[in-house]
């Protein structure tokens, strides 16, 4: 009884993520070491998740010091990134593996 | 004559208190619940504690950990401890090594609050001392510029020389996250006792201090992390200073 217990609470807690609502979607593409757009405008105040495919062979990092996120895309791949409810304002992000190309900005309004 | 017996029996429940935390680990490390896939991290963290006293000066702990994010929500991670007791006549040693792993239900950001689910075995050099199980919540939450992390264990002997209840630990990290490369924080950390006599303080270590953090990026090869603190012991149990640190190179796969 006790073990059907821990196996319902583990399944609970892995099909929650599932459930739990993780705002709209918005997407950013990675090509030649660029993100397209540059300039993402999200709705401010709302949790969102940002879409980022890497159609570069080579992996890239999606870092934010402003928005506290770093993971890493492969080539070829894509991640999802959660983030806010954000105060109105800019949040820069880059590429970490080609700063000097890879950068942008999310736009909360 | 009852009150003469006190000084006494309170300064044998304090070495008694001090042998059996002996088997409990000294890490000064606060743990996030993010977890990165395919990353691979090699780790050094240490601490050196020095008080007035003999008995309680000259301890130091040496971790090397290699960890890895297997996917999104499994972190696995491998740990060799050298340490030295405190006390006049400790020898560094090699203590202990330990297999852990980080369950991350959620994806960072998800909930309100990002937690994940800690579980390590040590198992301990010497064959008289008993190994340990450790597990607990580890949680974070942004909170305008800072970030607050909070890591809360139990940690229970286990084996053929084990005794006694659970003991309760904490560590947690307030950080101001001013820059990448430099963030300063306060971080905590303390040892409750068992969970059977965790109310009285004398039982208790606890240690307080500042530490700055930060992340210096070479690109494709990775990251260096690193932390460099100083904590205040607030109880007798507890070290008057110790000097802490962590070194960390992370790189993704």
């Amino acid at each position: 009884m006790r073990m059907r217990t821990t196996l319902a609470l583990a399944l609970v807690a892995f099909a929650l993520p599932a459930l739990a609502a993780d705002g709209d979607a918005y997407e950013l593409v990675i090509k030649n070491h660029r993100f397209s757009p540059d300039r993402l405008e999200i709705p401010a105040g709302k949790k969102v998740t940002l879409v980022v495919r890497n159609l570069d062979d080579t992996p890239e990092e999606f870092e934010s010091h402003d928005l506290k996120r770093e993971k890493v895309v492969k080539g070829g791949d894509e991640i999802r990134v959660i983030v806010g409810p954000l105060n109105a304002g800019e949040y820069a992000f880059v590429g970490e593996y080609h700063e000097d190309t890879a950068k942008g900005v999310v736009v909360a309004k | 004559m009852k009150f003469s017996l006190l000084p006494a029996a309170l300064a044998l429940a304090a070495t008694a208190i001090l042998a059996a935390a002996s088997g409990v680990r000294a890490e000064f490390k606060v743990r996030s619940p993010v977890v990165e896939k395919d990353e691979l991290s090699l780790e050094q963290v240490g601490s050196a504690g020095y008080s007035r006293s003999d008995r309680r000066s000259n301890e130091l702990s040496v971790v090397h950990e290699l960890e890895y994010g297997v996917n999104d929500h499994l972190l696995i991670e491998l740990e060799g401890e050298w340490a030295r007791e405190a006390g006049p006549g400790s020898d560094r040693r090699f203590k202990a090594t330990t297999l852990g792993g980080m369950i991350a239900p959620f994806a960072q950001g998800e909930l309100w609050l990002d937690g994940a689910f800690w579980i390590e075995y040590g198992r301990v050099n010497a064959t008289t001392d008993p190994d340990t199980v450790k597990f607990g919540p580890v949680l974070q939450k942004s909170l305008g510029p800072t970030t607050v992390t909070g890591n809360f264990y139990m940690e229970k002997q286990v084996g053929i020389h084990s005794s006694g209840y659970p003991v309760a630990t904490y560590g947690a990290q307030w950080r101001y996250d001013w820059l990448k490369e430099l963030a300063p924080a306060i971080e905590v950390f303390g040892q409750l006792g068992d969970v059977n006599g965790m109310n009285n303080p004398r039982n208790q270590q606890h240690r307080v201090g500042p530490v700055l953090t930060g992340t210096l990026g070479v690109g494709r090869a990775g990251e260096f992390k690193y932390e460099l603190g100083y904590l205040a012991g607030l109880t007798n149990l507890t070290a008057d200073h110790t000097v802490k640190w962590k070194a960390e190179y992370e790189i993704a796969f």
